[in-house]
């Protein structure tokens, strides 16, 4: 890690605490609601349009976007930042199949639910597997980012960082459920969108944008070029790497089913909206660097370099506060989502006895349990030996894991697309789209590069898909996926 | 084959960029707003 930081580590400690009490209170507040199964994991199911947007949006602004986009659009130019805002696709995309979802399963909690009772159990072990891969490295990932970006950011320790973040969001989640996740999400989207705007607009007073254009220009040309091949493959990448995570996670799901009826189609639609602008919004701020003179010594924190450059300290304390809203945002939703799919698919069917008090116990037990075993996962073990595995460049480290998880959802594209709305989709192509996918893609992983992975895991996966709905019969019925119609009724 | 973004496209993306985040922004605590007064928040 780079000595230099941006600010006090003490004002670093100071926002900490602000944050972690603010956040805890809120978590106890809201969570008077969340007192059975259906408010501690879907809100009640009646989350309106504002609470429900934000939430869509938070969820999808991780650290990556804003910590990410400025990196590659200083990397790979106009189309590095581009590539990025093709990920608001996925949501605008889930919004059809998000309505869908809630109609199809009135009293759904989980996708891999959702996996069991239209494809079957073959089907459901091999979603789970890719489902809790996904989950998991995408938390370990944020969390490992949360130390990383507040050493970087303050000098605060890696590991006291990543722990307070993570006991942060382990304890509001555990004591409001999906109410706290909700209701925090649509304050930290706020400040995240004022943040990057606040931040943007000061670096257009310090950089006009006909100086950044005309240095980038004189020196770097090739950042304003359109037939920049590299970051063409990037663009084709992201956008089913986008379009995959999201239309197989259960952060996704689970916020379907916990939207008011008539909300989903809406909320995801205005999400992706939100989402759109912010890699633009944040990214360029790596184009401003050539113009503003600033020597990018680490171009993973170019970003709060310009920032804290161009606007001091009171930049780097907005950059500090908005990393930390991204963050919180995704680790508590994806401690939500994953603990949800522990407890409905695992707990559940090995304790069908339990009733719906223990259940709601055992949801708090397991989130409390992820919430270690992510913080032991992202405990700096080597650090004894001399050096963190992460170090030298960790965030791109951390992309490239993640991106590793990029052909297992991509192959969930097709399945869980046509699953949703064809009955002629059957559980071996399912299986099959999901298993042949993955391979393909981890195989273009290793031996063509990171960014094709998930263009061809989806590829072959579709290829699969097509077969089967071409051989498959029309025989699905709907009603399969709300098996508790029947009992109610 | 070199394609460079002209300067009135550059600029109307970073601000256009930035006009759209800000009034997202406005947006979310507007519909807030009306969520609250409807009693439709959750």
């Amino acid at each position: 890690m780079s000595g230099e930081t941006y600010m006090p580590a003490s004002w670093g400690y100071g926002l900490l605490a602000v944050f972690g009490v603010v956040w805890v209170a809120l978590g106890i507040y809201l969570g008077r609601r969340s007192r059975d199964m259906e408010g501690f994991t879907v809100a009640g199911r009646n989350v309106g349009l504002a609470l429900g947007a934000a939430t869509a949006a938070a969820t999808w602004i991780t650290s990556n976007t804003v910590m990410l986009a400025p990196q590659f659009a200083l990397q790979l130019g106009l189309w590095g930042m581009l590539a990025y805002c093709t990920a608001s696709l996925g949501l605008v995309l889930f919004a059809p199949l998000s309505a869908r979802i809630r109609q199809l399963m009135p009293r759904g909690y989980t996708s891999a639910e959702f996996v069991r009772l239209r494809y079957g159990r073959v089907a459901h072990l091999v979603f789970m597997g890719i489902s809790l891969f996904y989950g998991l490295t995408w938390l370990v990932s944020m969390a490992i980012a949360g130390g990383v970006l507040l050493e970087s950011l303050s000098g605060i320790p890696y590991f006291f960082g990543m722990s307070a973040i993570l006991a942060t969001c382990v304890a509001y989640t555990l004591f409001g459920g999906m109410f706290a996740v909700i209701g925090t999400d649509f304050i930290q989207t706020v400040i995240i969108l004022a943040g990057v705007v606040l931040v943007g607009f000061w670096v257009l007073g310090e950089a006009p944008a006909d100086e950044i254009h005309a240095t980038l220009l004189e020196r770097r040309p090739m950042l304003l070029d359109l037939a920049f091949p590299a970051a063409l493959m990037a663009l084709f990448n992201n956008l089913l790497f986008g379009i995959g995570e999201i239309f197989h996670s259960n952060v996704w799901w689970s916020r379907a089913f916990a939207f008011r009826e008539g909300v989903a189609w809406k909320a995801y639609a205005l999400a992706g909206l939100l989402w759109l602008p912010i890699p633009v919004a944040a990214g360029f701020l790596g184009l401003a660097a050539p113009a503003l003179g600033i020597n990018v010594l680490r171009p993973d924190t170019v970003g709060p370099t310009v920032a804290a450059e161009v606007l001091g300290s009171t930049g780097a304390i907005v950059i500090f506060v908005v990393v930390f809203c991204s963050l919180a945002s995704s680790i508590d939703s994806l401690l939500a989502a994953t603990g949800d799919l522990l407890t409905h698919e695992v707990v559940k069917p090995l304790r069908p006895d339990l009733s719906d008090a223990s259940l709601r116990k055992w949801a708090s037990a397991v989130i409390l349990g992820l919430g270690l075993a992510t913080w032991v996962a992202c405990w700096p073990w080597d650090h004894r030996a001399g050096e963190a595995w992460y170090a030298g460049d960790p965030i791109g480290s951390l992309a490239t894991i993640l991106f590793f998880a990029g052909p297992l959802v991509g192959s969930a594209i097709a399945p869980i697309a046509t699953g949703l709305y064809s009955r002629r989709a059957s559980p071996w192509s399912a299986t099959a789209a999901l298993v042949c996918g993955t391979g393909a893609g981890l195989y273009a992983y290793f031996e063509m590069g990171w960014y094709t992975a998930a263009l061809v895991g989806a590829a072959v996966s579709v290829a699969i898909t097509a077969v089967g709905l071409a051989l498959g019969k029309p025989d699905f019925e709907w009603s399969r996926l709300d098996p508790e119609a029947g009992e109610a009724s | 084959m070199s394609w460079v973004v002209p300067f009135w496209a550059f600029s109307a993306l970073v601000w256009g960029a930035l006009g759209l985040a800000g009034a997202g922004s406005v947006a979310l605590l507007v519909l807030l707003v009306i969520d609250i007064k409807n009693r439709r928040t959750w």
